[in-house]
């Protein structure tokens, strides 16, 4: 496992240093420009306002900035992840790494681990924004809300996971695409299965049971909204553990597949 | 089993196993939209001893690199078997063993000499007391110590290859693999390769390294082995390849003048220095020749099967195959 962490801490490293810090920033930025106005509002709203419909702003900017926050950087993560092993084979980087006594899989799981640590970090940043919005407003932190960031951190997970397992056997721009368009139209998928026209029905059956589970419901909102606990609170769990499942038996085939590959093309 | 009186002793011949074994080892590759298969190595066996310095030579396209990582194992063959040390390529057991050098080597470029050094290390598993020790070595005998402060990425062509060099030395393996380890080096930089390459000999290593510079090989190789269109076309050891040819050399004194008239109707070629003629003449007319110079009385000073060098011998089997 040595090896392991010591290429997980160096992909975390090398996203670093490919600048891609620089566009996380940029995304940050984004998300609080867009959250201005709004928390301005709330920070400057009076004893007058109603309680409920204060919470209710809270919860609406709180829920929608962590989401945005999430929701883009999954996607810088689905980039990355789709060009972390490739950016090694074109350079061959990856040959001095392999001529030392570690494993292929070892190899993998520390690109991997790599490259969710490095994201799994900026998710921490936002979270502890949105964490400090919330103490500073008393608004309680239930377990609906934490398993909803849960679900962000899962999300985020399983879409990286299937751009970066996809890009060991096809291209990585392909690979990234893929998992871009589970990520981002996922929750159309459903609605193609009813479409009229057998192929964009038989299509979207197939997209639909072939991505991971979604919970079309903001469950950030609900937990700030709502102390109490949600009747479909194992629900919601199940949806997370078929997701982490789903991440791992991909991870795992990729890399009985890859133990059988050409690595490099001389 | 030794009986000696009331004493039985158990004699295990203990065989050691060759640095490099490759039997019928064969390659292809799809290529293309439609998958065409490019065949890169075919049939190639060999071996290659323990203690032994060996180097790969070939045209660009002969298959060499595809040996190469066939042997490390990043290439899986369609066919054939490979064992260094006795374990498969993909083996940690046979990868603690080789240290690897790329034709051009690439490394994480964030990272400053010391660091990119330490992760290599680390990756062999190496101590970090012995790994600090080798590291201060490494870069001060690849002239890299004065380079600590800069980024790879602001790294030479040259320094880079010194690093490749440091990086596959480092956890001092049993075998050296450097796949064209003088490209991007300066004659200084290359000196020195070949300085180390001498050194690691001395201490037993094997060492398995193509090149293109013939000089090179011949100057540091026990062994040669020449690949054409993925084939082996001519292997063997360096003095006993460069000496395989059908002419002589006759070395005379005196009579220089009369040599044509003397040996009529053999064909030769002559050459003059330091005041003694060398007469070149081919193997089937050795005999008649030194019989016919004996009986006028010449002084012969010197016979010896005519040397070819490396590169004359390259050439000539590039020659024989419509190469060149």
């Amino acid at each position: 496992m040595k090896s392991v962490k010591l290429l997980a801490l160096n992909t975390a490293g090398y996203l670093l240093a490919r600048k891609t810090i620089y566009v996380l920033f940029f995304i940050a930025l984004i998300v609080l420009l867009a959250s201005g106005a709004d928390l301005y509002n709330i920070f400057n709203s009076d004893a007058s306002t109603d309680p409920k419909a204060l919470l209710s702003q809270q919860a609406n900017i709180l829920s929608r900035m962590f989401s945005s926050w999430a929701a883009l950087t999954t996607l810088a993560s689905i980039i990355a992840a789709a060009a972390v092993v490739y950016a090694d084979i074109k350079s061959k980087i990856v040959l001095g790494i392999l001529a030392k006594p570690v494993s292929r899989w070892q190899y993998l799981l520390g690109k991997w681990t790599g490259v969710l640590l490095f994201f799994y970090g900026f998710l921490a940043v936002g979270l502890a924004i949105v964490m400090m919005f919330m103490l500073f407003w008393d608004i309680p932190i239930t377990s609906v809300f934490l398993t909803g960031t849960f679900y962000q951190v899962i999300n985020m997970t399983v879409h990286s996971t299937i751009a970066f397992t996809l890009s060991l056997f096809i291209a990585p721009v392909l690979a990234g695409g893929i998992g871009f368009v589970f990520f981002a139209f996922g929750g159309l998928f459903e609605q193609l299965m009813g479409a009229s026209m057998w192929w964009a029905s038989l299509l979207g059956s197939f997209l639909y049971y072939v991505q991971p589970a979604i919970i079309n419901e903001s469950l950030l909102q609900k937990g700030i909204l709502n102390s109490l606990l949600d009747p479909n609170f194992s629900l919601y769990w199940s949806v997370i553990l078929e997701n982490i499942l789903y991440a791992s038996i991909i991870f795992f085939a990729a890399v009985l597949f890859f133990q059988k590959r050409d690595i490099v093309d001389s | 089993m030794i009986d000696h009186g009331n004493i039985k002793y158990q004699i295990t011949l203990k065989m050691s196993n060759p640095a490099i074994s490759i039997q019928g080892l064969r390659k292809e590759y799809s290529q293309g939209l439609f998958k065409n298969k490019v065949l890169a190595v075919d049939d190639l066996s060999m071996t290659i001893p323990e203690g032994s310095v060996v180097g790969l030579i070939g045209s660009n396209g002969a298959g060499k690199t595809t040996t190469i990582y066939c042997i490390l194992g990043t290439l899986i063959p369609n066919e054939g078997t490979i064992s260094i040390f006795g374990h498969l390529p993909q083996s940690l057991e046979a990868r603690k063993r080789i240290g690897f050098q790329s034709e051009i080597f690439n490394t994480y470029d964030f990272l400053k000499p010391e660091k990119a050094l330490s992760f290599y290390g680390k990756l062999a598993g190496m101590d970090s007391h012995d790994l600090k020790d080798q590291i201060e070595k490494k870069l001060s005998r690849l002239g890299l110590a004065g380079a600590t402060n800069q980024k790879v990425k602001s790294f030479s062509k040259g320094m880079n290859q010194r690093l490749g060099i440091a990086q596959a030395l480092l956890h001092d393996p049993d075998l050296l693999i450097l796949d064209e380890p003088f490209t991007g080096l300066d004659p200084q930089g290359r000196r020195e390769i070949l300085e180390i390459i001498q050194e690691e000999k001395a201490k037993g290593k094997t060492i398995f390294f193509s090149s293109h510079i013939l000089s090179d090989i011949e100057r540091v190789c026990d062994k040669v082995v020449m690949m054409r269109k993925g084939k082996v076309v001519l292997s063997g050891d360096i003095d006993q390849v460069t000496s395989i040819t059908d002419k002589w050399c006759i070395s005379v004194k005196g009579l220089e003048k009369d040599i044509g008239r003397l040996i009529a109707g053999i064909e030769y070629e002559l050459d003059n220095y330091d005041g003694k003629t060398e007469l070149l003449v081919h193997q089937s007319d050795k005999e008649k020749t030194l019989q016919k110079l004996l009986d006028s009385g010449a002084e012969i000073v010197g016979l010896h099967p005519k040397m070819q060098s490396l590169e004359e011998i390259y050439l000539e089997i590039d020659n024989e195959q419509g190469l060149s």
